[in-house]
C-alpha cells in the first residue's frame, strides 16, 4: 500500500511540532524517519497511526484520504519502545487480541497465531505473561501481535532501543529481512542513524519539525542536501572549513589562511553556478583525509589526540582555529602537537552555502 | 540465642506500645459473653446478650433486617462509587476536554467541606427527588460526598498506565470504551480493590447520614441502631453494656470477614506480577 504524506502538519497549542511535511512511501517499501529527539518523527508516525489528529494537510493510504478513519479501522500494525505488551494478558492472548476483537472464530485465532508464532519463534512463550519474558523475546512478542492481523501497513516507533547492542544488531537484520519477504509497507522511527541506514530503503531525516531530505542511505551519505544532513549523518561527522572559492587558469580552487588546492573538473562542474569568489563552508568526511608529512600542496595541521577505534584511528587535528577529524589506518603514531600536512579528497568534497545551509553541488 | 533474643526486642517494645489497643477489643469480646463488668473484669458468663439475634429488643427493629439494610446500603454506595469514580477519573487523566482544570479544582475544594453543613441543602433535595427515608436517597448522598476523593484516587492510578499500551490497544482494534474495560481496567485492579475495601468500610460504617435522612425503623441501619442503644433512646434508663458490646461484636464481624477476603485477593494481584 503507498503512502502519501501531504502537506502535513501538526501543532501542539503553539508549539509546532511537523511542519508541511511532504513524504511519498511506495508500496512495500521500507522507510525510516530519522532526526534527533524533538525532531517530530514520533509525532509524525502517531498522525499515521490515528492517534493524532493532524493540524493541517492529508494523509493518504493507497488513494484513500485517512484523516479522519479510527486507528482501528487503519489496518495497521504497530511497535512501540516499550513493547506496549498487555501485562494481565499471557502472549498467547498478547497476540490473539486484535482478532479476538475482530470477532474471529477460534480456531482461526489459534491457526494464525500459531504461525505468527512460528514466524518470530516464540511458540513455546506463548503460556507466559509478559513480565516473564526477556527483553528481546517481548519484542518479538510485540511483532508478533502487530503482524498476526496481517496488516497493510507496519509502524515502528524505536523499536530496538530498548534492547542491547548485541540483540540489537541481530534484531536489525531480522526484521529487514522480515520486512522484505513479508513485503508490508513499513515505517519505522528512530534517532540512530546506524538503524536507519543498514535496515531502510528510504530514509527522511527531519529536524524540528522539518523534512530535510528524503533519499536512500547512499545518496544521503554521498550527497546530502544541506548543512543538517552533513552534520547528522555519518559518525564521526563531517568536517566543515570555511573556504574562498575563486577562479584561476580557469581552475576553482578552494583556499584559506595558508593552504589552497585545485577543486577537481568534476566537482566544478556539479557547482551551481555564480558563487565564483565567495565565502562557502567545505565539508570533508574523515575518511576522506589523508595525514602525512608536511609538504608542498598539504593543508598544515597539528595533532591534538588521537583516538584507536580498532579497526581505525580517529586523530583529532588543529587546522588553525579550526578541528578537523582523520580516519586514518593504523599503525599511526605520531606524538600530540606533531606538526602533520593533511592531502583532502577534493573528488569527494562538499560545498554548502553558509547563508541558506544549502548544498552547492548538484547531485 | 543472643541474636535470637535480642531480634525479640523490638516485638516486646511494639507489644507492650500497643497492648491498650488489644486491651480494648478484647474486653469489648469477653464482655459481650459475660453478665455483668466490674472494671475491667467480666464476671459470669453468659449468651443473654447476644438474645438479639433470635428476637428483637423491645420498641426495636428485627437485628437481620437492620443488617440487610446496611448491606444494602453499603454495597449499592460501593457500586455507584467505584463505576463513577472509574469512568471519571478515566476521562480526568486521559481526555482533554473544556473545563477540565476547573472540574480538578473543584473536586478537592469540595471534599474539604464538612458533610454537616451540608445536611439541611441535602434534606430538601431529598425531598424533592422523594428519596427522603430511603436507603438508595442516602446510598445517592453518601456516593456523591465521597466521589470526589474516589476520583482523585483512581485518576492517580489511570495516570500511571502507559499510554503506549492504551494506543496499542486503539490500534489493535479497540474502542475507546473497549479499551477502558478490557485493557486498562484489568490493569488497576490493585487500585479499584483499594477503593472498593475504602467504600465497604466506609459505607458500613456510615452514621450521620442514615441517622437524619432515614427515621423510619424498617430502614434503620445498624450504627444508628448501635447508638440507640448507648443513648438509651429515650426509652432506656440505663445503658446495657452487655446488649451494646454483643452487638458492637456482631457489627464489625462482616467488616472482619470482609477484610480477610479482600486482603487475599490483594496478595494475588500483587503475585501476578506487573512489570513496569
Amino acid at each position: 500500500m503507498k503512502v502519501v504524506l501531504e502537506k502535513l502538519s501538526k501543532y501542539f497549542g503553539k508549539v509546532v511540532a511537523v511542519n508541511d511535511l511532504d513524504l511519498d512511501m511506495e508500496s512495500g517499501e521500507f522507510v525510516a524517519l530519522l532526526g534527533p529527539s524533538g525532531c517530530g518523527k514520533t509525532t509524525t508516525l502517531l498522525m499515521i497511526a490515528g492517534i493524532y489528529k493532524p493540524t493541517a494537510g492529508y494523509i493518504r493510504f493507497g488513494d484513500r484520504v485517512v484523516n479522519d478513519l479510527l486507528p482501528k479501522d487503519r489496518k495497521i500494525g504497530m511497535v512501540f519502545q516499550s513493547y506496549a505488551l498487555y501485562p494481565h494478558m499471557n502472549i498467547f492472548d498478547n497476540i490473539a487480541f486484535p482478532l479476538t476483537l475482530q470477532k474471529t472464530a477460534k480456531g482461526e485465532i489459534k491457526r494464525r497465531v500459531a504461525q505468527v508464532a512460528s514466524l518470530m519463534r516464540i511458540e513455546e512463550l506463548l503460556e507466559r505473561k509478559p513480565g516473564q519474558l526477556s527483553g528481546g523475546q517481548q519484542q518479538r512478542a510485540a511483532l508478533a501481535r502487530a503482524l498476526v492481523k496481517e496488516p497493510d501497513l507496519l509502524l515502528l516507533d524505536e523499536p530496538l532501543s530498548n534492547l542491547d547492542a548485541k540483540l540489537r544488531m541481530a534484531m536489525r537484520a531480522e526484521i529487514k529481512r522480515l520486512q522484505k519477504e513479508l513485503g508490508i509497507t513499513t515505517i519505522f522511527v528512530t534517532h540512530d542513524q546506524v538503524e536507519a541506514m543498514t535496515m531502510a530503503d528510504r530514509i527522511a531525516v527531519l529536524d524540528a519539525g522539518y523534512l530535510r531530505q528524503f533519499s536512500p542511505p547512499s545518496e544521503l551519505y554521498d550527497h546530502p542536501r544541506n548543512l543538517f544532513v552533513a552534520g547528522f549523518i555519518g559518525t564521526p561527522p563531517m568536517n566543515l572549513l570555511p573556504v574562498h572559492l575563486e577562479e584561476s587558469d580557469g581552475c576553482l580552487m578552494v583556499r584559506s589562511e595558508d593552504w589552497q588546492a585545485k577543486l577537481p573538473a568534476e566537482t566544478a562542474r556539479r557547482l551551481t553556478p555564480v558563487i565564483k569568489g565567495r565565502e562557502v563552508l567545505l565539508g570533508i568526511r574523515p575518511e576522506d583525509i589523508a595525514v602525512g608529512a608536511v609538504e608542498e600542496g598539504t593543508l598544515p595541521a597539528e595533532v591534538y589526540v588521537t583516538e584507536p577505534l580498532g579497526r581505525e584511528i580517529l586523530v583529532d587535528l588543529r587546522c588553525g582555529r579550526d578541528t578537523i577529524r582523520a580516519l586514518v589506518a593504523p599503525p599511526f603514531a605520531a606524538p600530540m602537537g606533531q606538526a602533520v600536512g593533511l592531502r583532502l579528497d577534493l573528488s569527494k568534497a562538499h560545498l554548502f552555502d553558509p547563508q541558506t545551509e544549502k548544498s552547492l553541488l548538484v547531485s | 540465642m543472643v541474636s535470637k533474643s535480642k531480634a525479640a526486642i523490638p516485638y516486646v517494645v511494639l507489644l507492650l506500645i500497643s497492648s491498650p489497643l488489644l486491651l480494648f477489643y478484647g474486653w469489648l469480646f469477653m464482655s459481650s459473653f459475660a453478665t455483668r463488668t466490674l472494671g475491667l473484669r467480666p464476671l459470669g458468663f453468659t449468651l443473654e446478650n447476644w438474645r438479639f439475634l433470635v428476637e428483637p429488643l423491645p420498641r426495636r427493629p428485627d437485628v437481620w433486617i437492620m443488617t440487610t439494610n446496611t448491606m444494602i446500603l453499603t454495597l449499592s454506595f460501593t457500586v455507584l462509587l467505584l463505576f463513577i469514580a472509574s469512568a471519571a477519573g478515566y476521562a480526568l487523566s486521559r481526555l482533554r476536554f473544556t473545563g477540565r482544570r476547573f472540574f480538578l479544582m473543584m473536586t478537592l475544594v469540595l471534599h474539604a467541606f464538612p458533610s454537616v453543613t451540608l445536611l439541611i441543602a441535602i434534606f430538601y433535595v431529598l425531598r424533592a427527588l422523594r428519596l427522603y427515608d430511603s436507603l438508595l436517597g442516602v446510598a445517592l448522598v453518601k456516593t456523591a460526598l465521597d466521589l470526589p476523593l474516589g476520583i482523585w484516587i483512581m485518576k492517580g492510578f489511570f495516570d500511571n498506565v502507559s499510554w503506549d499500551i492504551e494506543m496499542a490497544s486503539l490500534i489493535d482494534g479497540c474502542s475507546r470504551f473497549q479499551s477502558w474495560y478490557k485493557v486498562i481496567l484489568p490493569l488497576i485492579k490493585p487500585g479499584i480493590a483499594a477503593l472498593a475495601i475504602f467504600a465497604f468500610l466506609s459505607g458500613w460504617n456510615e452514621f450521620l447520614l442514615p441517622y437524619i435522612f432515614v427515621p423510619s425503623f424498617k430502614n434503620q441501619t445498624l450504627s444508628v441502631f448501635l447508638r440507640g442503644l448507648v443513648s438509651g433512646g429515650g426509652e432506656f434508663r440505663f445503658v446495657d453494656y452487655g446488649i451494646v458490646t454483643a452487638v458492637g461484636v456482631f457489627y464489625i464481624i462482616p467488616v472482619m470477614l470482609f477484610f480477610i477476603f479482600t486482603q487475599r485477593y490483594l496478595l494475588t494481584i500483587y503475585a501476578g506480577g506487573v512489570k513496569g
